[in-house]
């Protein structure tokens, strides 16, 4: 399973938005996403913007990034002026278990 | 110490049966598979094969024909709760995972052999529990039995870590991961309990570890009834507790 579009599209932005090259900024993402508990393969553009707010700004700032906090917000806007379709994904297991207690 | 075993069996077989027709009836409202598939794991394994198990070493003593009979029938029960459980395993946690239907195929394989295997050298001497836990091809059984178990508990622990960091950032509903962390926790414990049943010929060198047996499984019984329970109908206070606890 590939990385989905919103994973890919902040990389990229990231890239652009700051000193890390290609490999790094996916890297410094899939890093805030692991201690966030997420996946790139299923990152919704919601969570994304969590992760924005309370974790990549402490990993951009322990790799030398300057305004690691302003970068986040311009890149969580840029998500949401990309308007990315999502679509509920009701076979994930929590959503599987939340059906599942009734 | 061997009525205490039963009493808890008898827990645990009734606790999967009222579990299993509530996914069952859950289905067929959703018309989903994760449901179906626990609640006929639970209904043909917990419910049925394990009962029936019993049954077949208990009737061993007075009546080997019909002790032969409820054995083969209690391990088809069992194997097909095991392929329902190795289901399971794919269908929630790996749905999109290319390689995990390659682990469905190859654990469905060896439960059919297995089953075969199973079937095969079962005999009228090996039937009663004593003579039964040293037994070469219970003990390969059991062996294979615990791998689909073995693959929920990993993959379900592994996303209720998961699910413990995302409710750090509000991202997971605690009751929700409680209850995935509550039914890995029950996978865990069937690994554990197929594990002493692995172990007890060995352990029978220092102590009798067939006379504990029935406690011993029992207790694991037990608990594994407690946290399908808790998982499927968690009392109100419970649930409260859980979020109080994410909150603090």
């Amino acid at each position: 399973m590939a990385d989905n579009g919103v994973f890919t599209f902040l990389a990229d932005a990231l890239e652009q938005e700051s000193s890390l090259d290609r490999l790094e900024a996916r890297g410094t993402i899939r890093l805030a996403l692991k201690q966030a508990g997420l996946d790139a393969r299923t990152v919704t553009c919601d969570q994304m913007k969590v992760v924005l707010r309370s974790v990549l700004p402490a990993e951009l700032a322990a790799r030398g990034i300057a305004d690691e906090a302003g970068i986040c917000t311009k890149l969580s806007t840029q998500i949401d002026a990309a308007g990315f379709d999502e679509v509920r994904d009701d076979s994930s297991p929590d959503a599987v278990f939340a059906r599942l207690g009734g | 110490m061997e009525l205490f075993g039963l009493a808890c069996v008898a827990a645990y077989c009734s606790t999967a049966l009222v579990v299993a027709v509530r996914m069952l009836r859950l289905a067929s409202r959703t018309g989903e598979s994760p449901e179906l598939l626990i609640g006929v794991a639970l209904l043909v394994g917990g419910a049925i094969g394990y009962p029936v198990s019993i049954a077949g070493a208990l009737a061993s003593a007075s009546s080997p024909a019909l002790a032969l009979r409820l054995t083969i029938a209690a391990n088809l029960a069992l194997y097909l709760s095991c392929f329902a459980m190795t289901l399971t395993w794919c269908i929630v946690y790996h749905r999109a995972q290319k390689w995990a239907p390659y682990v469905v195929f190859a654990v469905s394989a060896l439960l059919f052999v297995s089953f075969v295997d199973r079937a095969a050298s079962i005999d009228l001497l090996s039937l009663s529990r004593s003579d039964r836990s040293a037994h070469p091809g219970y003990l390969r059984s059991l062996a294979v039995q615990l791998l689909p178990h073995l693959l929920n508990a990993v993959s379900g622990l592994h996303y209720y870590a998961m699910l413990r960091r995302r409710m750090r950032l509000g991202l997971a509903d605690p009751v929700v991961a409680n209850r995935i962390g509550l039914w890995a926790s029950g996978s865990a414990i069937v690994v554990t309990q197929y594990s002493y049943g692995l172990a007890t010929p060995w352990m029978s060198q220092w102590f009798d570890a067939t006379a504990v047996s029935s406690a011993v499984v029992g207790s694991l019984g037990l608990t594994i009834a407690c946290l399908l329970a808790l998982a499927f109908f968690p009392p109100t206070a419970y649930t409260r507790w859980v979020r109080a606890r994410a909150e603090a």
